[in-house]
């Protein structure tokens, strides 16, 4: 692939929180498209370490592998450890 | 006489003086009083704008936290192996979503998950994780090439 598994599931994290906040604020109405950005751009810087403590916590745990997300009960792990992160932080 | 005019200054009264002073102080405090109300509304929005970012990921947490995870992994993958097996960022967005999509269809608690989260299931898959397989393949695309 050129960039690893790993790194990969890193940058898509990253861009799925993004992407579900940004189509949560633009169901907000009042809010402008200059704040939207703002907001996002905030998130983004935000979330650099954080998203790093994820992947932390994951390889702690040796789960970041394509063949073992096959399995629900490790994709719900990894889950659980993202957003365990998160409520964390925020 | 025919001579040139040369103009007299008249000096102004103290009087007069005192009140120019004023004037050039007041113009300084009024111009002080605009820089800091522009600098406290700047701060104002800055910190309002950490607050709503703040909120805003704690909204996402929740949202991932009742989205079945095996939708996510399952994007992952599909997208993942794809990309490895062609070399081709389109067709892997389109891996992913389809999965993406699939799962959610066959996974009818999933479905209402993405209801009740407020997500249309479609948008879910058509736009946010499109979206973001997307921006993703772009900066591996990035990443490769430096």
């Amino acid at each position: 692939m050129g960039v690893e598994f790993e790194e990969y599931f890193k940058i898509f994290i990253k861009n799925l929180i993004i992407e579900i906040i940004d189509f949560d604020l633009r169901k907000n109405v009042s809010l402008s498209d200059r704040d939207r950005k703002e907001i996002l751009r905030k998130v983004s810087a935000k979330l650099d370490s954080i998203i790093e403590e994820i992947m932390r916590e994951l390889r702690k745990e040796n789960i970041l592998r394509p063949d073992m997300l096959k399995d629900e009960t490790v994709s719900s792990k990894v889950r659980e450890i993202i957003t365990r992160v998160l409520e964390r932080h925020f | 006489m025919g001579g040139p005019s040369i103009p007299i200054k008249v000096r102004k009264s103290p009087r007069e003086q005192e009140k120019a002073a004023w004037r050039r102080i007041r113009g300084f405090h009024i111009d002080e009083i605009q820089r800091k109300r522009e600098q406290l509304r700047k701060k104002v929005q800055e910190r309002a704008i950490g607050i709503a970012a703040d909120i805003a990921i704690s909204i996402a947490a929740d949202i991932l936290n009742i989205t079945p995870a095996i939708i996510i992994s399952k994007t992952i993958i599909a997208a993942y192996e794809e990309y490895r097996r062609t070399k081709n960022t389109e067709k892997a967005i389109k891996a992913g979503v389809q999965e993406a999509s699939t799962t959610m269809v066959s996974d009818s608690a999933a479905t209402v998950v993405a209801n009740s989260a407020g997500f249309n299931p479609k948008d879910f898959t058509g736009i946010v994780i499109k979206n973001a397989l997307s921006k993703t393949f772009k900066e591996i695309c990035k990443q490769v090439k430096r």
